[in-house]
């Protein structure tokens, strides 16, 4: 009898902290933690007693005993995991009471409510106690930004996450500002003004382009565009997305690269059951595509999707995934690494599987997964017909693999391109940018200016912290060491109190920000959606359209 | 230096679970379960993980403290005991020995040196008042079986190993590890029930992890058990099921039972427990057909308002069924370091003691020497005569464990004389004059004496100290004697309170007419286990004159304190087997089915099923397996994690009041209000809520910096001490009515 963790693991590594005999790694502060893809039990030396399971937010840690089939896999991929380690000692823990021992309250706004932006909240007040009350601005009435709007909607236990955070809405100090956004309602100079410290948690909503030709023509966009229009993104509306078919080419392999290709032809009945915008359940129902190519410029190791991602895409009912064959080879350098790395030998096994596995027929849709072969041009002249893809190789150089191009270009036809390589944060006017990065200008959750030197009362988390990588759970270590920062420079005095008084912001909201309500405004949208959800045996129909969500948290559009 | 591993028994619950630790000096790296231990076979929980974090919790007191100018400061230990036996004596030079009284918290049963020796200062206290956790907890059960076996540990525990049929009523084994029913593993006992075709039913209103193994899960309303299990018993008369089989021989008043419930019918009571009178036909029917079936019950058939009743129709289920004394039913260990039930005359006993006196100030008897805990509170801070103005306080913390918190701080803060053996400054010892605290767990020895009585398989193990003492340190037991002879004031020595104690122990058992050593000599059994000295000397006596034993020479290979030391895995002493009728104490040798004491409170039931379910919420307590009565909050490993000291809610209740989770709710009785975050959960059902019990809430003066960091709600501040189950005098902390409100965010 084991515990195991399954696919929805957000890495916030909550299970870690109550875990008596220290089963669950990578635990944060140990090597492998930030490098992690997802946290595993040692079936050797956990004594099931369960004390992990309510700590998760996300419902990913089940008893080996009531393992559905479709999780089965779990139970050796974690125990891969510890192939070769030996437990160490049981690390001692501490409980501490929170101590921000200051003359004065601190006032702390976080500008984004996201996981990253609610983690530092939390870890605020957890830390900071009575010392500490913080505002959370969001520009539209829904928090959890990416848990609404970037998770999956087939992935319900993963938007779990989002119940974790409402629980703590009520907690003292903790206000919300929804409908204030930061860069037209309110400056950062003004929002400097009125707080000790202002913690940016802004995301990165902008995405990345390949730079290649015909990216712009219609037909071509970014998967995040895609994302964001199934999941109902206010900002992408209700738009015609073409999915006549019979092809759809995804450049990028990560898990939003497996996210997209997965719902463009999972069985629409399935989508129906689920939080998918109700535009996009409408055309993917209607969609004639039948295939779609996932392409990798790199090989099968280098590919960004996670172990537990590909596993699960393997039992994905109805859909033939195919790994083609021809990128699979290994160098010897790759050999060696997979030798030292279970869980990347796992996803190798699982594309081994993928490729020499007997197809279910013509008839069903069908997923390949391409590897070394790199986009050239997006063809078409007023829409998109096809991507011409170039073959790569790899070989070793000094113990490293090596990728370039050759061989002869060919060219995949396809009336949807989604490119899917990466988010940039959108500059905010008044904070530095790190053009490089496509970050807030940053030292470790500090902001500074082109010098280094940090920007006095100024941080950010999540993703405009450190760039677009990890899962929910991973900014819940990432807020924590941002506001270590805060808590340090709030008691070396680095911090200078407000100028101005809270008043005089509320007066300024009251001026600028007609839209502005809290948690009960988000309260009144969320049972709104919930009860319309009901009517159709769906968790919640969304609200997508910015007039009618501010009609439903009772404002003003 | 290198790594080395101990093995030993967790002293810290009723599982007895055996631990193999990793040490590296005196530090713990690392704890597992033992799998070769005969009993728990490598089961392990998080307390006992964690017993090394508790060994060196920084807050568990090294050496004693006095009060001294108002405050508890370090002294040495001839200053400490000097200044109990001065306080003590001075109370009971100036108001009689009635005016002190002793209270016993749960962890001295778990503890071999403090369960055995607490006879010792007992006696030099010169039969104080006596107060236990147990009128908190299981006094009910302690009563029905003194009334119907003639001993109150004489308990029949479910074969948990070869039942087909267990009836779960109001436990919660998967977190509690099993009470009254000692076995390590639950989960997977219960389990395994079902994995040999077995059933397992599980009564209880909240949706537990153990009703979650469970194949069938019945959810009366709140407190009412007795109702439903009368009703069985109904049944079992109205459909002739009843089949005493072997059982015919020693057992009476079986008509009269059936003419005492004969009203409570599953149709007349449904309204009352809220399940439909068929599923309590179906249910009896089918529990008495099974082979071999047993009813379990636990807390939330003590503590609550009809305990006793509960507790009796428990064990009348199991007897009328002829599953009592049967394997695969409910049967009596035989312990190997003996009991009441294994000494003496077999079948035969004198009376339980009952009522020979009653407390001061309600009138409540006694019930086995003492009085219920509910009055504590009353006897110290009612003026008059007899007034309590010293206690003795041992592993216990009532003012979280008893009801009405804040007046029992009050009372003890008000003594003359507060002498406490405890390693920590908590709620209760904050209030002392001395503190006396014990070594920790890792330094003491460990033989289960009172568990063992009551284990599903008969079992013995014996493990030493895994660490020594620090220089000076003394012993648990020593503690015990030394503060025996402060008390008495005539200048004894530890030595001579162990060795008299030891030449009692075995003048009991050479005077026994029915011992294998019956006729031998006090002073040839004391030469036999010298040069032992303390709880290993007399639980070597106990041993070697027990069923198991060698009889000091009579039975060549029989049990020695010796062979267990051999044994640190322990020793497997085989399957429960039947006992009775030898195992019985009473004053006819039978089961007398209709005890008035328990027959007399029907009334006060039946009063109750016709007045009807009341309304509003009504709270129960609940139990984590990372936590264990009103201690080892202080232990960081068990303390991480989400709040769990919240107050379940049904969402049903919680849309009423307004109220989800994270919000501050308002939860108030007669005696006080508390403030508790809400969870809302269908665990509790509609009308029901639930606090788990033993958080502190009242940290002044409390040293224990991790338990204040997390500081919770004790529940106990809600309960009634007026409330009472009426023949045991048990405390109801289950089915307390409470009103709940939301309370209006903070605003900053």
């Amino acid at each position: 009898m084991t515990h195991v963790i399954t696919q929805s693991c957000c890495d916030d590594a909550a299970c870690t902290a109550v875990c008596p005999v220290d089963c669950i790694q990578p635990a944060p502060g140990t090597p492998g933690f930030a490098a992690a893809e997802m946290l595993y039990i040692d079936p050797a030396t956990c004594i099931d007693c369960g004390c992990c399971v309510p700590e998760c937010p996300v419902d990913a840690i089940r008893p080996d005993l009531d393992l559905p089939p479709s999780l089965h896999h779990f139970a050796e991929l974690n125990a891969a995991y510890f192939e070769g380690r030996r437990p160490g000692p049981v690390p001692p823990r501490s409980v501490l009471p929170p101590s921000l021992a200051l003359d004065r309250r601190l006032r702390i706004a976080v500008v984004g409510a996201g996981p990253a932006g609610l983690y530092a909240a939390l870890d605020l007040l957890e830390t900071g106690g009575s010392g500490a009350a913080v505002d959370v601005y969001d520009r539209l009435p829904t928090p959890g930004g990416l848990i609404r709007y970037g998770v999956a909607p087939d992935h319900p236990s993963t938007k779990l996450a989002a119940e974790a955070f409402a629980a703590h809405a009520g907690r003292p100090h903790l206000r919300f500002r929804f409908g204030v956004e930061v860069g037209s309602d309110l400056t950062p100079a003004e929002l400097g003004r009125a707080y000790d410290a202002v913690v940016y948690a802004v995301g990165a909503a902008g995405a990345r382009t390949i730079g290649i030709p015909g990216e712009d023509l219609p037909g071509s966009l970014a998967a995040a565009e895609f994302v964001a229009w199934y999941n109902g993104h206010p900002d992408a509306g209700a738009r015609e997305i073409d999915l006549s078919g019979p092809r759809a080419v995804v450049i990028g392999n990560g898990n939003v690269a497996l996210d997209v290709a997965r719902l463009l032809v999972s069985d629409p009945a399935l989508l129906a059951g689920t939080d998918m915008a109700q535009h996009a359940v409408e055309a993917l129902s209607r969609s004639g595509i039948r295939e779609v190519l996932v392409v990798g410029r790199r090989g099968p190791l280098q590919a960004a999707f996670t172990t537990a991602e590909l596993t699960a895409l393997e039992r994905l009912p109805g859909v033939d995934v195919v790994a083609e064959r021809e990128g699979l080879d290994l160098t010897p350098a790759e050999e060696r690494t997979l030798a030292a790395d279970p869980i990347l030998r796992a996803r190798y096994a699982a594309l081994r599987r993928l490729a020499t596995g007997s197809p279910g027929g013509p008839a069903r849709p069908r997923i390949r997964l391409r590897f070394l072969a790199r986009p050239e041009r997006i063809l078409g002249s007023t829409a998109v017909t096809g991507v011409r893809l170039r073959r790569q190789v790899k070989r070793d150089v000094d113990g490293a693999v090596t990728f370039r191009p050759a061989g002869a270009a060919q060219t995949v036809g396809a009336g949807l391109v989604l490119t899917s390589v990466g988010y940039l944060t959108v500059p905010l006017p008044g904070l530095p940018y790190d053009g490089d990065r496509g970050v807030v200008r940053n030292a470790d959750g500090r902001i500074v200016d082109e010098d280094g030197r940090p920007v006095p009362g100024a941080y950010v988390v999540g993703w405009a912290k450190r760039g677009p990588n990890g899962v929910i759970g991973t900014n819940k270590h990432c807020a924590s060491a941002t506001v270590q920062h805060l808590r340090s420079d709030a008691s070396a005095g680095r911090l200078a109190p407000p100028v101005e008084p809270p008043q005089w912001l509320d007066a300024l909201l009251a001026e600028r920000c007609r839209r502005l309500t809290d948690w009960a405004g988000w309260t009144r949208l969320d049972r709104h959606e919930r009860a319309a959800g009901q009517a159709v045996a769906r968790p919640r129909v969304k609200v997508t359209s910015l007039p009618d969500m501010w009609r439903i948290t009772g404002r003003e559009g | 230096m290198t790594a080395r591993t101990a093995i030993r028994t967790c002293p810290l619950c009723e599982a007895t679970c055996g631990l193999v630790l990793t040490l590296y000096g005196d530090r713990v790296l690392r704890t597992a379960g033992d799998e070769r231990d005969v009993f728990s076979e490598g089961f392990m929980c998080p307390k006992g993980a964690t017993l090394g974090e508790l060994h060196h919790d920084p807050d568990w007191h090294r050496r004693p403290l006095i009060r001294h100018r108002g405050r508890l400061v370090e002294a040495s230990w001839d200053e400490a005991f000097e200044l109990a036996g001065r306080l003590v004596r001075t109370v009971v030079e100036q108001s009689g020995p009635a005016a002190m009284a002793a209270y016993f918290g749960n962890p001295i049963s778990h503890n071999l040196g403090g369960l055995l020796y607490a006879p010792t200062y007992l006696k030099a206290l010169g039969s104080p008042r006596l107060f236990t956790a147990s009128s908190l907890d299981q006094r009910p059960k302690d009563l029905v079986n003194a009334l119907l076996y003639g001993d109150r540990f004489t308990l029949a525990v479910p074969d948990l190993d070869r039942t087909d049929f267990l009836v779960v009523v109001g436990a919660n084994p998967v977190e509690s590890n099993g009470s009254l029913a000692t076995a390590p593993g639950w989960p997977r006992r219960l389990r395994a029930i079902r994995e040999r075709g077995g059933r397992l039913v599980v009564v209880d209103p909240v949706r537990t992890r153990t009703a979650e193994l469970a194949d069938e899960h019945i959810r009366p309303r709140v407190a009412s058990d007795a109702a439903l299990l009368a009703s069985m018993v109904n049944v079992l008369f109205d459909e002739g099921l009843v089949r005493l089989g072997r059982l015919g021989e020693f057992v009476t008043g079986v008509e009269s039972v059936g003419r005492a419930l004969v009203d409570l019918t599953p149709e007349r009571v449904a309204d009352f427990t809220g399940v439909p009178a068929r599923s309590v036909r179906d249910l009896t029917r089918r529990f008495a057909a099974a082979e071999r079936a047993c009813v379990y019950g636990r807390i939330g058939t003590t503590a609550t308002e009809f305990g006793t009743l509960t507790s009796w129709l428990v064990d009348l289920l199991n007897i009328l069924t002829g599953n009592l004394d049967r394997a695969g039913g409910a049967m009596f260990p035989l312990p190997a370091c003996g009991s009441v039930n294994t000494r003496g005359r077999p079948r035969f006993g004198p009376p339980p003691r009952l009522g020979r006196f009653s407390s001061r100030v309600r009138g409540l008897p006694e019930r086995f020497g003492e009085l219920p805990t509910s009055c504590l509170a009353e006897e110290i801070d009612t003026p008059g005569d007899g007034r309590l103005r010293g206690l003795l306080l041992v592993s216990g913390n009532p003012v979280v464990s008893a009801p009405n918190s804040a007046r029992t701080a009050r009372a003890l803060a008000s003594l003359d004389a507060l002498v406490a053996v405890d390693p920590y400054v908590n709620d209760s010892t904050r209030f002392a004059h001395v503190v006396l605290p014990p070594p920790g767990p890792l330094q003491r020895s460990h033989y289960d004496v009172h568990f063992s009585t009551w284990a599903v398989r008969n079992v013995a193990n014996y493990s030493p100290a895994v660490l020594d003492l620090d220089p000076g340190q003394p012993q648990e037991w020593q503690i015990m004697c030394r503060l025996a002879a402060a008390f008495e004031g005539r200048g004894a020595s530890e030595a001579d309170i162990d060795r008299r104690h030891a030449e009692s122990t075995a003048r009991a058992a050479v005077s026994d007419a029915h011992s294998p050593v019956s006729g031998r000599t006090v002073e040839e059994l004391m030469a036999a286990v010298a040069p032992r000295v303390g709880p290993e000397r007399l639980l070597d006596l106990m041993i070697r004159s027990g069923p198991y034993g060698d009889g000091f020479g009579r039975r060549p290979g029989g049990l020695t304190l010796a062979v267990l030391e051999d044994r640190p895995h322990g020793v497997d002493l085989g399957p429960l087997r039947p006992r009775l009728p030898e195992v019985l104490r009473t004053t006819t040798g039978t089961v007398v089915l209709d005890p008035p004491l328990v027959v007399d409170d029907l009334p006060r039931l039946r009063a109750a099923v016709t007045s009807g379910p009341p309304g509003g919420l009504v709270l129960v307590g609940r139990r984590h397996v990372r936590s264990n009565n009103s201690w080892m909050g202080n232990v960081p490993s068990l303390m991480t994690g989400r709040p769990r000291s919240t107050l379940w809610l049904n969402p049903a209740d919680a849309e009423r009041l307004g109220v989800g989770t994270g919000d501050l709710v308002a939860v108030a009785t007669r005696v006080s209000t508390v403030h508790a975050p809400a969870e809302v959960t269908e665990r509790v059902p509609a009308g029901v809520v639930s606090l788990p019990h033993g958080w502190l809430h009242e940290p002044d003066g409390v040293q224990l910096v991790t338990a204040r960091a997390r500081p919770g709600v004790n529940s106990n501040r809600l309960a009634d001490e007026l409330v009472l189950d009426v023949p045991s005098g048990n405390a109801v902390l289950n089915g307390i009515p409470v009103r709940v409100t939301a309370l209006p965010a903070d605003e900053h």
